[in-house]
């Protein structure tokens, strides 16, 4: 029982870290999309007159 | 955003992952000394794998990049660096969760184990590197140095189990001069849990890759300088 227990954290850790990472990198990119997006209708708009 | 072949590849990892699952708990027969604990093998040994991949990456692009200054290598370099890092500590984390139940202990200091930790030191202070860097081009190519320098260590944690006498097992796939040890289901789940977590690293990388893009063009759109791909050469005195 206890081995499985090992196997089970093993696994749960792996998938954990597997999608947490891609959590965290999806958010961060589409954060940077919404920056890069802000900036460009920035660049384009030019200095007020 | 609409179209993006990265966004169908997940779907098909996550589909492959849980592929990966069934066969590992409902396909390949149980171990008959180790027990169910012996299944840790099918994300522990892809773990290894990637981390390798990942670091003989970082070992390219750093080359690439002092080569030719084009930050596009640095980025491929710096985006596998954090992937290593992330698979290493899985393979660690995994290697000590099966340690547990077969040796009585979490930790040995068993070459195998202890140049895996170097490796994971090493590229973390890569990374820790990068984050505090404050001149980027000067930083990347310091960074490169230590991307390059760090691989040294990939081969000894590779070899070790047959340079040095340790607790870890023997290779059991890819034996000097023999056929794998293990019936052909378990090969066969194994390799396949290798395919998916190359997979998975492919997948990161390329999203890791058009993060740090995306940095460097918020980095130029704040600073109204022209883009541009190449890092300027540093100058010598």
């Amino acid at each position: 029982m206890d081995d499985l227990g090992y196997l089970g954290v093993a696994f749960v850790l792996v998938w954990f870290g597997i999608v947490v990472f891609l959590i965290s990198v999806t958010r961060r990119q589409k954060a940077l999309e919404k920056r890069v997006e802000e900036l460009r209708r920035t660049a384009n708009r030019g200095p007020v007159e | 955003m609409k179209n993006d072949p990265l966004a169908f590849t997940e779907k098909v990892l996550a589909a492959g992952l849980a592929a990966g699952l069934i066969a590992v708990f409902f396909w390949v027969p149980t171990e008959s000394f180790q027990g169910v604990s012996q299944r840790i093998f099918y994300v522990h040994v892809p773990s290894a794998w990637v981390a390798y991949l990942a670091f003989a990456v970082v070992l390219l692009g750093s080359i690439a990049y002092l080569r030719t200054s084009d930050v596009r290598w640095d980025w491929v370099a710096h985006a596998s660096a954090k992937v290593g890092v992330l698979f290493t500590s899985l393979n660690l984390v995994t290697g000590m969760l099966w340690g547990r139940p077969i040796w009585g202990t979490y930790w040995v200091w068993d070459p195998r184990l202890t140049l895996t930790l170097v490796l994971l030191v090493i590229y973390m202070g890569y990374l820790a590197f990068r984050a505090t860097a404050s001149d980027s081009t000067r930083g990347a190519r310091i960074a490169s140095v230590i991307g390059i320098a760090g691989f040294l260590v990939v081969p000894l944690v590779h070899f070790s189990v047959d340079w040095w006498r340790g607790q870890h097992p023997a290779r059991t796939v890819f034996r000097p001069e023999s056929a794998p040890a293990m019936p052909s289901s378990m090969l066969i789940t194994l390799l396949y849990m290798v395919a998916m977590f190359t997979l998975a690293y492919i997948v990161f990388l390329a999203l890791g890759v058009r993060m740090l893009r995306l940095e460097s063009e918020i980095e130029e759109l704040e600073s109204n300088a022209p883009p541009s791909r190449i890092h300027p050469q540093p100058s010598v005195s």
